[in-house]
């Protein structure tokens, strides 16, 4: 039976740009988040709209061609977003220093800007945050962050004061806690899809906080009433997953995805800012000490981290989508995947993949995911469910 | 520990089918006594590691000036890639990297040292193999070799210490190398310096910790001398070949000589070297030689140099002509590194903050390349873009540039260290096709 509770996160999910164009027709202001560790909880404090920039799998990469990017193809995606007219409602840009990747794009971004302004590139600025887990990368981000709300001010035209810091704080910890109840929801005995699921996380990134708390309560509630999902339990890792191409592919093959690491993943929702520290702190510990992204990290972060994922969420095997030229993820898999394999959980490496999947490609995968979980998963379809 | 021949490397490479590179011509005897030291120095690093002493594995963008006021030996993991590359061990890394589940083709200059970890015989690499290190040293700027040096630790089983790299906000310093020796605190943001010297502390107390040795405040201001006045050579060098026509010497002899002291930055070694080189220079110069006695053609090479292949260049100068004159490796040393003034740690993280942003940075990096083309009177520019390293793009405002300035550019696309990708002869024609139909150049009579 379908989840009809789900139907207001599939209308925001089919038409990713709607939040925003609303937000601007009643004079707001909609930010731009480039990378994946932009403070957003400043942006909200400013009264402004945070929007995560996501690629399109059948919007192609032109922009990246023309201006010669060699990153993989979901960030040639995302670039390229952002030079073709859709995005045209931003009114800053906000980048994170979240990859090496992402500063380029900034610069990138940046000299077209002052050498090409019919490109109509937003106005943009860096968080130059450090990943590192030391003491004085921290430190570091502290002083940024003072920075970065000062610049919002600039945007603003006023203060942002302290309790609209600890309001947005405590309306993006209200978010991450629904996300949190709806992903158990996927555990043990899923209850909801991994693309129901990762269509809620794609959409908390681009709605007003408050309004997707809303959806995904109602969600939360209609969900756990439902029948039980059949189908072996997969942890999905590798490129980031920004559509739901891949998961839907996955779960034609009698599957259910229960989890993953990439950067629309746990890391989103799996810790809370702590509402009790100074606001500087709060956020500072909050996005330092988060789950690793697998940028920026080292492999032995990551492992530790999806090796407990993938316990924690009970899955029965491990897939790993790895785009074209995705470095990071080909330098992590193989000591990920002898580790997976040492804890019993069969995993399925696929590399050198596109982003969007035109109907050749997704039926070569189908058959190879296919064999894969009626092969060597335990709740495929060859030896069943216990 | 024997030493493997690199001929048994080319022999063997040749019996797989598997493509080398040709060494090049010396005619700067600068270069020759380089490479003659460089491979006696390793050597002694062989030995003192041997005998015990503490040893260190960095990247490029390590303060080498750290190390050496603590008189801790230490190897580049790009030199060491490079000289895999020239010795021809490189197919061989490749192989051990594939058995252990990493593909050939992932961030060759930067994996060569991983995978002489993973070497069951490493005296067979280069020179005797790579000896095992006491400490890593990495940079946080690139995903994947924050991996690549994670994975090193755990292969030689021994700590890693990683240095961040903060990055600038304001982007617009026209004509940075006039003001960066003695303005860079104008120029570089007080914040990001602030981060470096806490992380170059902070490196100090852990190589004092895990190496034994002490660090000398008075050393590292030597050295951060001597480093000024080895760059003043290269700069004094950069501008002799740069305002003599037909050129004294090319970037076949230039590179190597340039770098290998680069390695030695702010020692005694690296200052003679670089006086040398200049030395040798100047007197080619005042006696008419010339690398190519009919230059025609005066052409830069953008990007790093063909490691495996440093006698590839010289086809252009027989065939046409051509006098490849300018590198970045030279250009660098004169422009990039020399920092005058302030507290020694503050200056030093000038010096890589500055340098990474010139190699990082298009605001800062292309008007510099243009200003480079006109001052050594380029006729055009190549550059390589390595596939992959840094996303392997990046052309575009290179291009724009260079058009706006009349200096027409030929972009090649072909991996520096891996050989077993690059096709020559597909390369050769590209160049012949540019010098002929972009530059108007024909083959000599």
């Amino acid at each position: 039976m379908a989840l009809t509770g789900f139907a207001p996160l599939e209308e925001a999910y089919s038409d990713l740009h709607r939040a925003a164009r609303e937000r601007k027709q009643s004079g707001g202001k909609v930010i731009g988040c480039l990378g994946n560790d932009v403070p957003e909880e400043l942006v909200i404090a400013a009264g402004m709209l945070p929007v995560r920039i996501y690629g399109d799998p059948a919007g192609g990469d032109a922009m990246a061609e023309r201006y010669e990017k060699g990153f993989n193809p979901q960030y040639r995606s995302q670039f390229t977003r952002l030079l073709d007219g859709s995005y045209p409602y931003l009114d800053h840009l906000l980048v994170s220093n979240s990859s090496y990747i992402f500063l380029e794009m900034f610069y990138t971004l940046d000299m077209i800007r002052q050498t090409e302004p019919d490109m109509r590139v937003p106005d943009l600025y860096l968080y130059d945050c450090m990943m590192t887990r030391y003491r004085s990368s921290l430190m570091y981000n502290r002083d940024r962050l003072k920075e970065l709300k000062q610049h919002l001010e600039t945007w603003k035209g006023s203060a942002i004061g302290e309790q609209d810091i600890r309001e947005a704080i405590r309306i993006t910890n209200e978010n991450r806690r629904l996300l949190r109840q709806l992903n158990e929801l996927r555990l043990d005995r899923p209850r909801i899809t991994g693309t129901q699921f990762l269509k809620a996380v794609i959409t908390s990134a681009i709605m007003d906080r408050k309004a997707h708390s809303a959806l995904l309560a109602s969600c939360v509630n209609e969900a756990a009433g439902a029948a039980p999902l059949e189908g072996a339990k997969l942890f999905v890792t590798g490129s980031i997953q920004d559509h739901t191409y891949f998961y839907e592919l996955v779960e034609s093959c009698g599957a259910v995805i229960v989890g993953e690491d990439h950067d629309l993943g746990c890391r989103n929702y799996n810790s809370d800012i702590d509402e009790s520290l100074d606001w500087v702190e709060g956020i500072s510990d909050y996005y330092q000490f988060r789950t690793p992204s697998m940028h920026q990290s080292t492999v032995t972060e990551r492992m530790k981290a999806l090796t407990g994922e993938v316990k924690r969420s009970g899955a029965e095997g491990v897939i790993f989508y790895i785009y074209k030229s995705d470095d990071p993820a080909l330098w992590e898999y193989p000591e990920e995947r002898r580790a997976l394999e040492e804890m019993g959980v069969p995993t399925l490496v696929l590399q050198n993949q596109p982003y969007g999947l035109d109907e050749a490609a997704a039926s070569e995968l189908r058959a190879k995911i296919c064999e894969f979980v009626q092969q060597r998963v335990q709740g495929g379809n060859v030896r069943g469910r216990a | 520990m024997a030493e493997h021949n690199p001929t048994q490397n080319q022999d063997q490479a040749q019996e797989q089918g598997r493509p080398v590179g040709r060494k090049s011509v010396k005619r700067l005897q600068a270069s020759a006594n380089a490479t003659k030291f460089q491979k006696e120095w390793f050597h002694s690093v062989q030995e003192r590691v041997r005998n015990g002493e503490p040893f260190a594995l960095v990247s490029t963008d390590v303060p080498h000036e750290i190390l050496r006021a603590m008189d801790i030996p230490y190897i580049v993991n790009q030199w060491w890639s490079s000289v895999s590359a020239a010795k021809q061990v490189t197919p061989r890394y490749l192989d051990l990297l594939e058995q252990n589940g990493y593909r050939r083709d992932l961030c060759n200059y930067c994996a060569q040292s991983l995978a002489a970890a993973m070497d069951p015989e490493p005296e067979k690499g280069a020179w005797g193999g790579l000896p095992k290190p006491t400490v890593l040293i990495g940079v946080t700027g690139c995903d994947a070799q924050e991996k690549i040096f994670d994975l090193m630790s755990k292969k030689f089983g021994v700590p890693l210490f990683f240095l961040d790299l903060p990055s600038p906000r304001v982007l617009t310093h026209k004509n940075w190398w006039e003001k960066m020796p003695h303005h860079w605190d104008e120029l570089i943001e007080p914040h990001r310096i602030d981060l470096l010297v806490e992380n170059y502390k902070e490196l100090i107390r852990f190589l004092e910790i895990h190496t034994g040795r002490t660090f000398s405040e008075t050393k590292l201001k030597q050295i951060l001398d001597r480093a000024n006045e080895q760059m003043e050579y290269k700069r004094k060098t950069r501008d002799l070949i740069a305002e003599t026509s037909p050129a004294p010497v090319g970037i076949s002899d230039t590179m190597p000589a340039t770098m290998i002291p680069q390695w030695h930055r702010g020692s005694e070694d690296g200052v003679r070297m670089a006086k040398a080189m200049y030395e040798e220079v100047k007197e080619r110069v005042e006696n008419g030689e010339a690398a190519v006695p009919n230059e025609r053609v005066r052409l830069m090479w953008i990007g790093l140099g063909l490691w495996f292949n440093m006698g590839f260049y010289q086809h252009f100068e027989d065939k046409y002509g051509v006098a490849l004159t300018w590198s970045f490796y030279l250009g660098l040393a004169s422009d990039a590194y020399a920092r005058y003034g302030g507290e020694p740690l503050r200056q030093l993280a000038a010096r890589f903050l500055g340098l990474d942003d010139v190699l990082r940075l298009p605001q800062m990096n292309v008007q510099w390349y243009v200003h480079e083309a006109k001052h050594n009177r380029m006729h055009g520019a190549v550059q390589l873009i390595s596939p992959r390293c840094g996303g392997g793009g990046g052309g575009y405002f290179f291009k724009k540039a260079f058009a706006d300035a009349g200096i027409p550019l030929l972009q090649i696309h072909a991996n520096n260290v891996d050989a077993s990708g690059f096709n020559e002869q597909e390369i050769i024609k590209q160049l012949e096709q540019f010098l002929e139909n972009e530059i108007g150049v024909k083959p000599n009579a």
